[in-house]
C-alpha cells in the first residue's frame, strides 16, 4: 500500500462504523413508518426518496467538514504529507458520494418492493424501474460530491484564514452546493427533477463547478499551516 | 564486573558532571573497589544507572584514558590500567600537602589553634 | 538551518536564524515563552513552512517531503488526536500510518504510564493526555523525534517515568532526539547538546558539558569582586550588604582561580538553569559565541 491508500483506509475504517449506524438507523426508521402508513392509506409519495433522499444529502457534508477540522490534524501528526492526505481523502470522499448515491435507488427499490406486498401501489406513488433508479442514481451521485466539498472548502477556508476569512471563502465555497441544489431536485412524490438545464448540461456544470472549487480547495490546503489543538 | 557507588551518587551543580564520573572512578581505583584489569560499567550502563547522556559518561571515560587510567579493548570495553592505583596515589601523594594539609593549617591559623596542638593530636593516632 | 525565518503577519517568531545539528543526538532546546521554540520545531517538522531562509534534513527540504515527514515526530502539548476517539483508536491511527510503529512497546509503555486504554482522549486527565503524547512518540520510533514541553499537566513521578524510558529507549536505539522543556534542571542530564533562543535569535548551541562549565558565580567583598570582574562577561549582580556575587559567562583558567583565591573570592559553578535565566532575562540578546 502507497502513502495515499493508507489513508483512503484508514478514513474507511474510522467512518465505516459511523456510515453503517445512520443507514442502519435510517432504514429502520422509514421501514416502519412505510409499513404503520401503509396500513391506513396508499402512500402517495416515497417516503424513502424525500427524506433519506435528502439526508444522505448532509453526511457528505459533515464529512468533508470533519476532514479538515479532525483529519487533517491526526494524520499529519502519524507523518502523512498534505498532499497524499488530500489525495486519499479525495479518494475515500468520492467512495462515500459513490455508496451514498447507489443506496437512494436500492433503497427506493426495497420500499416499492414492501409496498407492493399487499397490492399495486398509489399512481402518484413514484414506481421503481431501472431507468428511475439510474436516474435517481444520476442526481444523487452530484449531489453528494457537490455536498463533500463544500463541507470540506468552507472547513478549509475557517481552518486557514480564521473567521473573516472563514466567511469570505464561504461563499465560492457554498457554490457546489448551491448548483446542486439548483440543478437537480424531488417533485413532492419524490421522482426526480433536473431544472433550468437539460440533464447532460446539469451534470457537466454540477460535476465542473464542484471540481473547480475542489481545485480552490486543493490550493488552500496543499502548504496549510497545522495549528496545535485547542486544550 | 561490577559496580560501585562513591560517595557522590547523586550529581550536583557543582562541576561538569564528566568530571564527577571521573572521579568517581579514580576514587573507586585508590580504595579497591575496582580493581586493575578489571572491567567497569559500559557508558550505556553507566547513563541508565545515572540517569545521564551517554555521551557524558563517555567524555569522562576519555578523560581518564587521557590520564593513564583506564584503556580501551576495542569491541570489548573499557578496563582499568594495571599501574592505575600506583599512578593515582602518587599523583594524589603530590598534591596531598598542597591541597589537604595547607588548607587545614590555614583553617587552624584562622581559629587559632596552635600547630603544637595539632602535632600533639596527629601523633595520638599513630 | 539557515538564515531562517518566520513570520506571522507583523510578529517575527524566529529571526534569521542559523543551526547546524548532526543527528543521534538529544538536544535540550531552551527558551523563554514567544522565543519561537515552536515555531522552529514546526518548521522542522514540516507542520509549517518557513517565511524564509532554508531549512534541510540530509540535505533535503522536508516540507511535504513525504520520506522525511514519515521519519519526523512531532509531539506539543495537547496531543495531535481527536478528542472524542479513544485511546486505542488513537494507537489504531499511528499503527496504520506509521512505519517505523512499534505496537507491542506502545503498549508496555501505555501499561507503565497507566493509561486506560478504552478511554476517550477527551476524558483523560491532563497528566494522562502528555503521557499519551510520550508514548506517541517513543512508539513511533521515529528516526527524529520532536517533543516540545509534552510534560505539561505531568505529575513528578511521571516526568521521572518519561524520562526513565526515553533515555532506555535511547540507549537501546538511538535517534535524533530534541526536547523542548521548561524544567531544565530535571532534565539537563539528559541532554548531550543545548540549543538556546531567545526572541527569535540564536543564544547559543554547546556541548551540555561544555555549558557547565561556561559559567562562574564569584562571591566575596564587593570592591574585591568588582576589580576581579572588570573586563568580563557579566551576566547579573547581587549585592547584600557587603557581599556581592556576580554571575560570570566564560572559563576562568587556573591562574584566574588563583587569582580569586588569593583575593579571599569563592568562586561557585553555574547550573544551566541559572545560566539560562540570566542569559535570556534582558530585553537585548546576547548573540551566540561561535
Amino acid at each position: 500500500m502507497n502513502d495515499w491508500q493508507r489513508v483512503t483506509a484508514a478514513l474507511w475504517r474510522i467512518y465505516r462504523p459511523i456510515g453503517l449506524w445512520f443507514w442502519g438507523v435510517i432504514t429502520v426508521c422509514l421501514i416502519t413508518i412505510d409499513l404503520l402508513v401503509n396500513g391506513f392509506a396508499e402512500q402517495q409519495a416515497s417516503l424513502w426518496l424525500l427524506v433519506a433522499g435528502s439526508a444522505a444529502k448532509y453526511w457528505p457534508a459533515v464529512v468533508g467538514v470533519l476532514l479538515v477540522a479532525l483529519q487533517l490534524r491526526s494524520f499529519l501528526a502519524n507523518g502523512v504529507t498534505r498532499r497524499h492526505f488530500l489525495a486519499g481523502s479525495a479518494v475515500f470522499g468520492l467512495l462515500v458520494a459513490v455508496a451514498f448515491a447507489l443506496l437512494v435507488p436500492v433503497g427506493h427499490g426495497i420500499e416499492y418492493a414492501l409496498l407492493s406486498l399487499d397490492g399495486p401501489v398509489a399512481a402518484n406513488y413514484p414506481a421503481f424501474s431501472a431507468t428511475l433508479g439510474l436516474a435517481e442514481f444520476g442526481h444523487a451521485l452530484p449531489t453528494e460530491l457537490a455536498y463533500l466539498v463544500t463541507g470540506a472548502a468552507i472547513s478549509a477556508g475557517y481552518y486557514r484564514f480564521g473567521a473573516w476569512g472563514g466567511l469570505l471563502l464561504m461563499l465560492p465555497g457554498l457554490l457546489p452546493m448551491a448548483v446542486a441544489e439548483g440543478l437537480f431536485g424531488l417533485d413532492d412524490h419524490g421522482t426526480v427533477v433536473t431544472r433550468l438545464l437539460p440533464y447532460g448540461l446539469a451534470l457537466l456544470a454540477s460535476l465542473a463547478i464542484t471540481a473547480l472549487v475542489g481545485l480552490l480547495f486543493r490550493q488552500v490546503m496543499r502548504d496549510v499551516p497545522i495549528r496545535r489543538a485547542t486544550g | 564486573m561490577n559496580h560501585s557507588t562513591s560517595e557522590v551518587d547523586v550529581f550536583d551543580e557543582r562541576s561538569p558532571i564528566y568530571l564527577q564520573i571521573a572521579r568517581g572512578i579514580k576514587d573507586d581505583v585508590l580504595s579497591g573497589a575496582l580493581k586493575e584489569d578489571e572491567q567497569i560499567m559500559s557508558t550505556n550502563q553507566y547513563a541508565a544507572f545515572y540517569q545521564i547522556n551517554p555521551a557524558t559518561a563517555a567524555k569522562g571515560f576519555a578523560q581518564l584514558v587521557d590520564e593513564g587510567v583506564l584503556y580501551k579493548k576495542r569491541g570489548i570495553g573499557m578496563f582499568v590500567s594495571p599501574d592505575a592505583r600506583a599512578k593515582l596515589r602518587t599523583q594524589r601523594r603530590e598534591r596531598f600537602f598542597a591541597e589537604v594539609v595547607d588548607p587545614m593549617l590555614a583553617e587552624a591559623r584562622m581559629i587559632g589553634v596552635p600547630v603544637d596542638e595539632i602535632v600533639k593530636h596527629i601523633g595520638g593516632s599513630r | 538551518m539557515r538564515n531562517l525565518t518566520v513570520r506571522y503577519g507583523s510578529v517575527v517568531a524566529v529571526d534569521d536564524l542559523s543551526l547546524e545539528l548532526p543527528t543521534g543526538k538529544i538536544y535540550g532546546l531552551l527558551g523563554r515563552n514567544g522565543s519561537g521554540k515552536t515555531s522552529l520545531l514546526s518548521v522542522l517538522a514540516s507542520f509549517r513552512k518557513a517565511t524564509a531562509g532554508s531549512i534541510t534534513i540530509d540535505g533535503v527540504d522536508p516540507f511535504e517531503n513525504a520520506e522525511l515527514m514519515r521519519q519526523t515526530y512531532f509531539g506539543r502539548d495537547s496531543v495531535d488526536a481527536t478528542d472524542g476517539d479513544r485511546v486505542a483508536r488513537v494507537l489504531d491511527l499511528a499503527r496504520w500510518l506509521r512505519p517505523s510503529w512499534d505496537d507491542d512497546y506502545a503498549g508496555r509503555l501505555l501499561e507503565t504510564f497507566e493509561i486506560p486504554v478504552r478511554k476517550r482522549v477527551s476524558s483523560l486527565s491532563r497528566g494522562q493526555k502528555s503521557s499519551l503524547g510520550v508514548v506517541l512518540g517513543l512508539a513511533s520510533r521515529a528516526p527524529l523525534t520532536i517533543l516540545d514541553e509534552v510534560y505539561l499537566g505531568m505529575d513528578a513521578v511521571a516526568r521521572t517515568t518519561f524520562y526513565r524510558e526515553l533515555l532506555a529507549d535511547y540507549l537501546a536505539q538511538p535517534r535524533t532526539i530534541i526536547l523542548s522543556t521548561h524544567l531544565i534542571e530535571e532534565v539537563a542530564g539528559l541532554f548531550e547538546r543545548v540549543i538556546i533562543i531567545d526572541h527569535g535569535r540564536l543564544v547559543l548551541h554547546e556541548e551540555a558539558d561544555e555549558l557547565k562549565a561556561r559559567g562562574v558565580a564569584v562571591t566575596g567583598p564587593a570592591a574585591a569582586v568588582d576589580e576581579f570582574v572588570a573586563g568580563r562577561t557579566v551576566l547579573g549582580e547581587q549585592s547584600l550588604g557587603g557581599v556581592r556575587q556576580a554571575t560570570l559567562y566564560g572559563r576562568l583558567d587556573a591562574a584566574d582561580a588563583a587569582r580569586a583565591q588569593a583575593a579571599g573570592l569563592t568562586l561557585g559553578p553555574v547550573g544551566i538553569q541559572d545560566l539560562f535565566v540570566h542569559l535570556t532575562s534582558g530585553p537585548r540578546v546576547l548573540e551566540a559565541q561561535r
